[in-house]
């Protein structure tokens, strides 16, 4: 059945005359409809991540140029994140999550949203070439395409790997943070790009475990949707098992000092013990999925104290 | 037919809300990137 183009509160209807038919069209999108489209909440992280990959790289770059490649990395983000929500709108509007976006609230036109995708998406690319380097701005539009197309696009809707290989695209920001600095890509943060690839599906699934309904509604195949529940759980622990000589690698190639070592050890060593009870349990009635919820939580937490003791590291070996 | 486009007081109040609030936010985000273009060119030198 075709929906109602927008909610009447947000729109206005313009009569029958000689240039237009009737139609509805929304008001003008607030500034703050447009900020909604960039998922802050998500930006913030990429944020962290990608300035603790500029703050841990070795060299120096000049903190207006530091300011400005970490700039580019939250508008690539949030050019991501509106091109995304341009073509998952549809999809948006049918889970409890997602349907407060401006888009399934009717706030805005759907091409404004990919407009301004676009809009923010090339002018990262473009200054971080021009005040940066081209090699920076390769990475942000390479990981800009990543999230918009290949995950978005063609794997979310198509393969329960979807969140595996699309964890690529929230993984590009520490990369481009030390390239921005170093102008080269070695071993160490493609390490970093490997850690936010391996945390991502246990951090994503065990949130898809507590809302699997919304994803099974709109007919997105997440894990627990396709697989079940008993394989996701297992997969949960598979990866945060390995999550650990990937994150500890940094410190045992001699790339770090003994502060993120034992960090990443502590931090991988609770992400492990939070796993095995998500792992091995079954969701029964009126279940409250805490541990999922927790673990999912500690995820969260794993990612900002990791980069953090990186950074710690880094700054307090080198004085 | 005429041309006119159908508001009520309430929605043209919104409407020129909506307008000002992001014409005021566009303003702030070109003299942001105007400075910062100053910045690095000034540290590029």
């Amino acid at each position: 059945m075709p929906q109602p183009p927008l909610p009447s509160a947000r729109t206005l209807t313009y009569s029958a005359n000689a240039m237009s038919p009737v139609s509805v069209t929304p008001l003008p999108a607030d500034w703050r409809d447009f900020y909604a489209l960039t998922k802050p909440r998500v930006m913030s992280l990429v944020v962290f991540t990608g300035l603790c990959g500029l703050l841990a790289a070795p060299g120096h770059i000049h903190p207006v140029l530091g300011f400005t490649a970490i700039l580019c990395i939250a508008l690539g983000a949030g050019g991501a994140a509106a091109l995304n929500q341009w073509w998952e709108a549809d999809i948006d509007a049918g889970m409890k999550r997602t349907a407060k976006r401006p888009l399934p609230q009717g706030k805005m036109r759907r091409e404004d949203a990919r407009d301004f995708g676009v809009v923010l998406s090339a002018v990262s690319v473009g200054v971080m070439g021009l005040a940066i380097h081209w090699l920076a701005a390769g990475i942000l539009a390479l990981s800009i395409f990543y999230y918009s197309v290949i995950y978005t696009v063609w794997l979310k809707p198509r393969t329960p790997q979807n969140i595996v290989i699309g964890g690529g695209a929230g993984a590009f920001p520490p990369l481009i943070g030390w390239v921005a600095v170093t102008g080269d890509v070695t071993l160490m943060p493609v390490l970093l790009f490997a850690i936010i690839f391996t945390w991502t599906p246990p951090h994503f699934w065990a949130l898809a475990l507590f809302v699997k309904t919304d994803y099974a509604k709109v007919g997105i195949p997440m894990m627990p949707v396709v697989a079940g529940e008993v394989s996701t759980r297992r997969q949960i622990l598979i990866y945060a098992v390995l999550l650990v000589p990937i994150a500890v690698a940094p410190w045992l190639i001699g790339e770090t000092g003994a502060i993120y070592g034992i960090a990443a050890l502590a931090l991988n060593a609770v992400f492990v013990a939070l796993s095995v009870p998500v792992a091995f349990r079954r969701e029964g009635p009126d279940d409250t999925m805490r541990p999922e919820k927790r673990l999912f939580a500690y995820s969260v937490f794993y990612l900002f104290a990791l980069f953090a003791a990186l950074v710690a590291d880094r700054l307090i070996l080198s004085h | 037919m005429p041309g006119n486009l159908t508001m009520t007081p309430e929605e043209q109040r919104a409407l020129e809300k909506a307008r000002k609030s992001r014409n005021i936010a566009l303003g702030l985000i070109l003299a942001g990137f105007a400075f910062l273009f100053y910045a690095i060119t000034i540290v590029r030198m």
